[in-house]
């Protein structure tokens, strides 16, 4: 047996790419639920919303500090014994729920930051022309913020994306699930994870990309 | 019209302003003179409702606040009845200058974009600033940015205008230009409380003066009155202490 099969390699390229609408589409999905989410514990926590303050700490507190797998496990093999809707549930679908889920915590606390980096007398200068506070925050204190939370929440957007290869864990047909399917029969294991990896590997520099771009037009503004 | 009655805020156990009571007419410029940390930006942001007072009633035109008992809408109703002009000017960073004395117009007033963009450059013109409609804050000086800051305050169209310390952040050559604006605004009748610590500029724009000391009115009067003919100890020697720093400062 060859070391490393060239042809084998090149030939597995579009089999995998195959699957890659699969990832993209977990992830853009779970990347807007969870900045939802994110938006709306950082809001919380920020103005520190009274009945949900104590919620939302305990909710960050329990997603930063255990890790993806176990939380996905849990989700999907431990809930599903009480709750027939997860016993039903596609890998696809319980794999957004778990990432959004775990990402609005590690989001929350980047939108918190920026928000909390927008000066008080924006607020005041918001209030004081006759603003509402929920105008305010909406059209005063978030664009200033997005600003300042970008870095985190592309960073955690590339997380995000390589954390969707956990999803064939638990039965979800993408990328990682075609070459282990793959190389099971024909224990090409290096070509096969070589392929997935690279590809990982481009789609992320691309994001580095489109993310150092942002950042550059952002910081010109003002 | 505006009258302020027996308005007092503490901050725990530090009694900001006690029992403060006045009344200023249409077009009139009050100017607040007063040691610093007496209570005179406590009391515009009382006027204002960025601070709530613990006690007191403030009118201005139509719209009545009392501190013990109003209904949330009554504070929004009164906050659009004033502006405010800050120390630090707190223009919104992301906004052009043009954007900033947009916002009042379109998200406050509901103005169309249109109409709010013909409105600011007409006061954009009129605070001498229109070449600068298009630049962020942060490329402009200090006085432009307190320019557009009382802009941005005109455009909200209040019935009084609120300015804390106006030129205090400024370095000494750009304090001219923003007194001169508010003395121009003075000429169109525009009513105004002002607060400061520029002497020269109080007596020549007031109408009235009031002089705070530990957060109570120690003594009020036309600028004759508390410049020319002080009657209360603390007044006189709060004045003398200015007149000896002017004095120095001429030599």
């Amino acid at each position: 047996m060859d070391r490393f099969k060239m042809d084998y390699f090149i030939a597995m390229i579009p089999k995998v790419i195959k699957l890659l609408p699969a990832t993209v589409k977990a992830a853009l999905l779970s990347l807007l639920l969870s900045l939802l989410l994110g938006l709306v514990l950082a809001v919380v926590r920020q103005y520190k919303i009274k009945g949900l303050y104590a919620l939302s700490s305990i909710y960050v507190s329990f997603f930063r500090g255990t890790p993806f797998i176990a939380q996905l496990f849990l989700f999907y093999y431990g809930l599903a014994t009480i709750s027939t809707t997860i016993k039903d549930m596609s890998a696809f679908r319980a794999l957004v729920i778990c990432l959004s889920a775990n990402y609005c915590a590690f989001m929350s606390e980047d939108i918190r930051a920026a928000l909390n980096s927008v000066s008080k007398d924006q607020y005041e200068a918001g209030l004081s022309i006759g603003m509402k506070p929920l105008a305010v925050i909406t059209k005063i204190i978030i664009p200033q913020a997005t600003r300042i939370a970008i870095p985190g929440l592309s960073n955690n957007f590339i997380n995000l994306f390589k954390s969707t290869s956990i999803g064939f864990m638990i039965g979800f047909k993408d990328m990682m699930a075609v070459v282990s399917m793959e190389t099971s029969r024909t224990y090409r294991f290096l070509e096969g994870y070589l392929v997935a990896t690279v590809i990982y590997w481009a789609i992320i520099s691309v994001l580095n990309v489109i993310q150092s771009h942002l950042e550059k037009k952002i910081n010109r503004i003002y | 019209m505006i009258d302020i009655k027996h308005l007092s805020k503490s901050f725990g156990e530090l009694k900001v302003l006690q029992n403060v009571s006045f009344r200023l007419e249409e077009g009139k410029v009050l100017v607040l003179i007063g040691p610093s940390g007496t209570g005179k930006s406590t009391l515009l942001r009382c006027i204002n409702y960025l601070e709530k007072p613990d006690d007191g009633m403030i009118t201005i035109g139509d719209i009545t606040v009392d501190a013990k008992n109003h209904k949330k809408n009554d504070i929004y109703k009164l906050r659009r009845k004033t502006a405010m002009v800050f120390q630090n000017y707190s223009l919104f960073r992301h906004k052009t200058a043009l954007q900033n004395i947009m916002t009042p117009l379109v998200d406050v007033q509901g103005v169309s974009k249109s109409e709010a963009e013909e409105k600011a450059r007409e006061i954009l013109k009129s605070i001498g600033l229109t070449e600068k409609a298009d630049e962020y804050p942060a490329h402009l000086s200090g006085g432009q940015q307190q320019r557009i800051g009382i802009g941005r305050a005109l455009a909200a169209n209040p019935q009084v205008l609120l300015i804390d310390e106006p030129t205090s952040s400024l370095d000494p050559e750009l304090v001219g230009e923003v007194l001169n604006l508010l003395y121009k605004l003075a000429s169109q009748k525009v009513t105004m409380i002002i607060a400061t610590h520029e002497m020269e500029f109080a007596r020549h724009i007031a109408d009235h003066v009031i002089f705070l000391d530990e957060g109570g009115i120690v003594e009020e009067g036309s600028p004759d009155d508390i410049f020319e003919n002080p009657s209360k100890p603390r007044t006189k020697q709060f004045l003398k202490k200015f007149e000896q720093k002017h004095a120095m400062d001429e030599e």
